[in-house]
């Protein structure tokens, strides 16, 4: 964890700074689960939810009521959010060049192959049909963490 | 008809004047314009009454019999009163008035059987044109149509005295009703009476042995039943076609439905399974061992739940969406079910080999789920021994049939039909694994293929279920 995503060298003071994982999610079931099945990977990280897109933005922008976010290391995303679909939140991310690189990981409902294509299609670094079992969930949330430790080697 | 009641006084004033122009003196105009009248009004009423106002008249052929009804009757007053009439002004000359009182009657009916049909079937909605890639069929059908009103109706003398040849034009008009609409049968029917009248008129023509009294008679009769037969079929094609149409329809509403409820299901199954596997984690210490197992219950009927819902639409989706065959290697997709298979087969220390096996014109996709699903059943319904299982191709015309055979329980014959339903499990010896779709699944995958699946089996005896798939290098379907 030397770098930050951008390689701009974090500050020597929180070497161990544990990733900060933006979780847009707007169902509170979900977020339950998604919250718990993180303790259960046993991996450091700090969670944030918001439960729309265009807070998502913001967030990640630190724009807004944002302005004081820390830096998110990884996007978590459910597609079927308000103001703007999780998909146009993927291509707006994606055209920041500040941001370009941040893993971004669908997380929904949708089994539509269409979805999964259009997830691709925009740069997401993956497309997780939202598991039914609490040992799937662990096992894709461990998988996700471990793109940002991948990507700030 | 189409103008309703409403327009009685311009129909009298029409008849009347033509009648007057015609020949005869001013009272008959007007007794014969009074009765054409009637007839017309007494027809609006008639049609409004069983067709109803403003619909389609034609929807059923039962209505082109009642239509047929409702000609003669309307005839029938107005042939009435016209000769009444003129029998009582002593202006029909010679002959029985019943004769005259006939003609009048079939002649008005046939006018009436002619033209209405034209006139419903040109301004009526556009839902019975013919699709424009029969544009070339009809040409055809025009010319074939031309060829016989030339041939036997105009011309075609062998020998002196034209034959009466009329029937010749019932198979077009059955062509056309068969392949166009009511528009094209009417309007052939048209054609044909017109041109039946003017060669009767001209003394020639497939009735022209007749006296023109008798010729004029059989004709009426004779274009009526053409007209009233062939637009009965017309109609029931039409029909026929509407019920097929709504029949795909509701399929895919259906299976639309199928889809959209499985994914709603599907959000709250995910919840009562997750925080049940969350709850026996942080709390299972404290709900002890009963409590343990209530919780069990609660994810295994979960659980199972899940896969029936995954499975209906697995069959929602094998029949239907684009099918995309191509040439697919039938090993290729068998060695990938076997992947997928791999943890069942392990389990049993099954033995699955096969034979040489054919390229097919198929979709792959859909391929390897039908042997995923066949092979995955031979392993689960093993008998003592451990599951040897062989999968082989051969030629049978010109589909290749394929079997997959194995040396597990077998299936009693009075089965064969039950265990291809959905839903259906012969014994609960696969328990919570299985939810009886998997030949359901398959047979929808084979037929969409324009195969056929069919099992060989006895108790104890192993099974063998053999399926055809056309053979690669044919043609797109489907």
């Amino acid at each position: 964890m030397a770098d930050s995503i951008l390689g701009v060298p974090d500050s020597a003071a929180e070497p161990q700074a544990p990733p900060v994982i933006l979780l847009v999610e707007d169902n509170p079931a979900d977020v339950r689960m998604i919250r718990e099945a993180l303790e259960v990977t046993r991996l450091p990280h700090e969670l944030y939810v918001v439960d729309d897109g265009a807070q998502a933005l913001d967030f990640v922008g630190r724009r807004g009521a944002f302005t004081e976010a820390p830096k998110a290391d990884l996007v978590l995303l459910d597609l079927n959010i308000p103001k703007v679909h999780g998909h146009d939140v993927i291509a707006k991310l994606r055209a920041e060049p500040a941001v370009g690189r941040l893993p971004i990981v669908v997380m929904t409902g949708s089994r539509l192959e269409k979805d999964i294509d259009r997830s691709f299609a925009l740069h997401a670094d993956e497309h997780i049909i939202k598991p039914t079992r609490l040992y799937e969930y662990v096992g894709e949330l461990a998988f996700a963490l471990g793109l940002v430790r991948r990507r700030t080697a | 008809m189409r103008g309703g009641t409403r327009l009685w006084p311009a129909v009298f004033i029409g008849a009347a004047a033509v009648n007057f122009t015609i020949q005869h003196s001013l009272v008959a105009a007007l007794a014969i314009g009074a009765g054409n009248t009637l007839e017309a009004v007494l027809g609006a009423y008639a049609a409004r009454y069983l067709f109803g106002a403003g619909r389609d008249p034609f929807d059923r052929p039962a209505q082109i019999f009642q239509f047929v009804g409702v000609a003669l009757g309307c005839a029938l007053i107005a042939a009435s009163v016209a000769t009444g009439a003129l029998a009582a002004l002593g202006a029909l000359g010679s002959g029985p008035v019943a004769a005259n009182w006939l003609t009048w009657w079939l002649g008005d009916a046939a006018g009436i059987l002619i033209v209405a049909p034209l006139m419903l079937a040109w301004t009526g909605s556009a839902r019975s044109r013919a699709p424009a890639a029969r544009r070339g069929e009809l040409a055809a059908f025009a010319l074939a149509l031309g060829s016989i009103c030339v041939l036997f109706y105009l011309n075609w003398s062998p020998g002196g005295r034209p034959l009466p040849l009329g029937f010749l034009i019932l198979p077009l008009l059955a062509w056309a009703a068969l392949r166009f609409s009511e528009r094209e049968v009417a309007t052939a029917c048209a054609i044909v009476a017109g041109v039946t009248v003017f060669q009767a008129s001209q003394g020639g023509g497939p009735f022209a042995a007749l006296d023109l009294t008798r010729a004029l008679l059989l004709l009426q009769t004779f274009v009526a039943t053409l007209t009233t037969t062939s637009l009965a079929l017309a109609v029931a094609m039409q029909a026929l076609r509407r019920s097929a149409q709504a029949l795909r329809a509701a399929r895919e509403e259906m299976e639309q439905f199928v889809d959209v409820a499985a994914h709603d299901i599907q959000e709250p199954l995910r919840n009562i399974l997750n925080f049940s596997d969350l709850l026996r984690l942080r709390y299972g210490q404290q709900l002890g061992g009963i409590g343990g197992e209530y919780l069990g219950f609660v994810i295994r009927s979960a659980s199972r739940m899940e896969r029936l819902i995954e499975d209906m639409v697995a069959v929602s989706r094998a029949g239907r969406g684009a099918l995309a065959p191509t040439v697919a290697e039938s090993e290729a997709a068998l060695a990938a079910a076997l992947v997928n298979l791999r943890a069942l087969v392990d389990e049993n220390r099954a033995e699955v080999t096969h034979g040489s096996l054919p390229k097919v014109q198929a979709d792959p996709r859909l391929l390897e789920s039908l042997f995923q699903n066949l092979v995955g059943n031979a392993v689960k319904f093993r008998g003592k021994d451990a599951p040897r299982v062989h999968v082989s191709a051969k030629r049978a015309g010109e589909d290749w049939q394929f079997s997959v055979q194995d040396n597990g329980i077998g299936i009693d014959p009075a089965y064969f039909k039950v265990i291809f339903e959905m839903f259906e499990r012969l014994d609960r010896k696969d328990g919570e694994e299985s939810t009886g779709v998997g030949l359901a699944i398959c047979t929808r995958i084979v037929e969409r293929h324009g195969g056929r699946l069919w099992v060989e089996s006895a108790p104890s005896a192993g099974a063998t279920f053999h399926f055809t798939l056309p053979p690669a290098g044919e043609e797109a379907y489907g």
